[in-house]
């Protein structure tokens, strides 16, 4: 340690302050070896001495209790109404304004979701709507609109329009699951073909009526009966507006 | 046990009209305000005005203490600070050193010389602070006559730790040549006057 050194710890030294020990062992070895730093030390601990002396002089110092009595009269005469309501800590305040912004954001939020639905324009067509396609280990509704063809029609295009078959005929069941048709036809739920194929359908497509062979059951991990392997199953493909096939029924 | 109520809850109490909470708040803090404006000013009736002028600013505006900042003590040094120096400004010159001291360290169990000689020097180092400019005053009545840490002093004075160390630093410096320059003198004088009496 040189002087500058012993220079910035002296006071804190000679006044009994808390300070790391090896900077006190340095500095006292220090003034140990140089007689200008013993000398100021030295002067540093006798003025502590004496203000310690004139700071218990002043101990017993008070206001008189004239003051006292002053003060409590000054108190009466302050109405309780005139006294300061007490502060929100300044914690409280921060709490309060983050409170008013996140319920202005929120405010500021739904408006601007209600504005952007009011400027949105007004669909003139709806698309058609699309029998939700079952995702693995589920049953999709079936729609009657998807039931496919009756009778001779073998192949039946979708134009999805509403007014076509809006309504489900009488003794065609709306529950999902295996759909009887009628009397003559029992189809299973739609399986997806791609990810997404409820989403790919969103905006319309159109299902055709197909003759598959019947092991095409077993790629879709249905059961196979091989006494009738060579025999043909039919199939309803739905297709989406790109041309691709997005989802497959069986029908017997 | 009972638990004592802290300071802060007496402010709370006080502000909601509760007197016995004022009471007890300033038989508490008024040794701390009135010592510190005596050491700053050096006059005892200027410290009481100074006391009975901060206690009415707590009654007044208590509101404006927030516990975050610091203790209900350091906001009371703080306000007694600011009531000090405006006060000084006002009136230059506080000479009157002439309290009950004297009595107080008379009644001491030691012999007349030596209560003498330690009045003496009492009164020397009083009168050492007293002219030391009010800046560099406050930090040795904070930090050396009050036992304030370098971080309440800092919170009542309003400024870093680092200030409060550079300016005890300081003052100590200045108290310990002035100090030695009125010792000189003394010797001096004593010197003259024993020269005269053998003359």
């Amino acid at each position: 340690m040189n002087c500058q050194r012993f220079e910035e710890v002296v006071n804190d030294i000679a006044r009994e302050q808390i300070i790391e020990a090896g900077a006190r062992e340095a500095a006292l070895s220090h003034s140990d070896g140089c007689g200008v730093c013993a000398v100021r030390l030295e002067d540093e601990r006798a003025m502590t001495l004496r203000l310690r002396e004139l700071a218990e002089a002043m101990e017993s110092a008070s206001a008189p209790a004239r003051v006292e009595a002053r003060l409590l009269a000054a108190f009466d005469q302050i109405a309780p109404s005139q006294l300061p309501a007490p502060r929100v800590s300044a914690a409280r305040q921060y709490q309060r304004r983050y409170l008013f912004g996140a319920i202005a954001a929120g405010l500021l939020i739904v408006f601007g979701l209600l504005a952007m639905r009011a400027l949105q324009p007004v669909p003139v067509a709806r698309a058609p709507e699309i029998p939700p396609i079952a995702s693995a280990g589920t049953r999709a509704p079936t729609d009657p609109q998807f039931l496919p063809p009756t009778g001779r029609q073998r192949v039946s295009g979708y134009a999805g329009s509403r007014n076509r078959s809006s309504k489900p005929k009488s003794g065609v069941s709306t529950k999902p699951g295996p759909v009887k048709n009628g009397s003559t036809e029992i189809a299973t739920d739609f399986l997806p073909l791609t990810y997404g194929a409820a989403t790919n359908l969103e905006e319309g497509g159109r299902m055709v009526r197909v003759d598959l062979p019947h092991s095409a059951l077993a790629t879709f991990g249905l059961p196979v009966n091989m006494d009738r392997a060579n025999e043909r199953v039919k199939a309803d493909v739905l297709f989406g507006v790109d041309g691709l096939a997005q989802a497959i029924r069986f029908v017997r | 046990m009972a638990t004592q109520v802290t300071d802060s809850e007496l402010v709370r109490k006080m502000l909601g009209g509760d007197k016995t909470a004022f009471a007890e708040l300033y038989r508490r803090r008024q040794r701390d305000v009135y010592r510190f404006a005596l050491h700053m000013t050096g006059a005892a009736d200027l410290a009481e005005d100074v006391t009975q002028e901060v206690f009415i600013v707590l009654m007044k505006k208590g509101n404006e203490y927030d516990e975050l900042k610091g203790s209900v003590n350091a906001f009371l040094l703080g306000v007694t600070r600011n009531y000090v120096l405006r006060r000084l400004r006002k009136e230059r010159s506080f000479v009157s050193i002439d309290d009950t001291l004297g009595d107080t360290i008379a009644a001491e169990n030691a012999s007349v010389n030596e209560a003498l000689a330690r009045n003496e020097s009492i009164q020397a180092m009083r009168r050492a602070v007293l002219k030391l400019p009010p800046h560099y005053r406050e930090v040795v009545v904070l930090c050396d006559l009050q036992e304030l840490s370098y971080a309440e002093a800092a919170a009542v004075l309003d400024s870093k730790i680092g200030t409060v160390r550079s300016r005890l630093h300081r003052a100590r410096g200045l108290l310990i040549e002035r100090l030695r320059t009125s010792s000189d003198e003394t010797a001096a004088e004593k010197e003259i006057e024993s020269a005269r009496c053998f003359a």
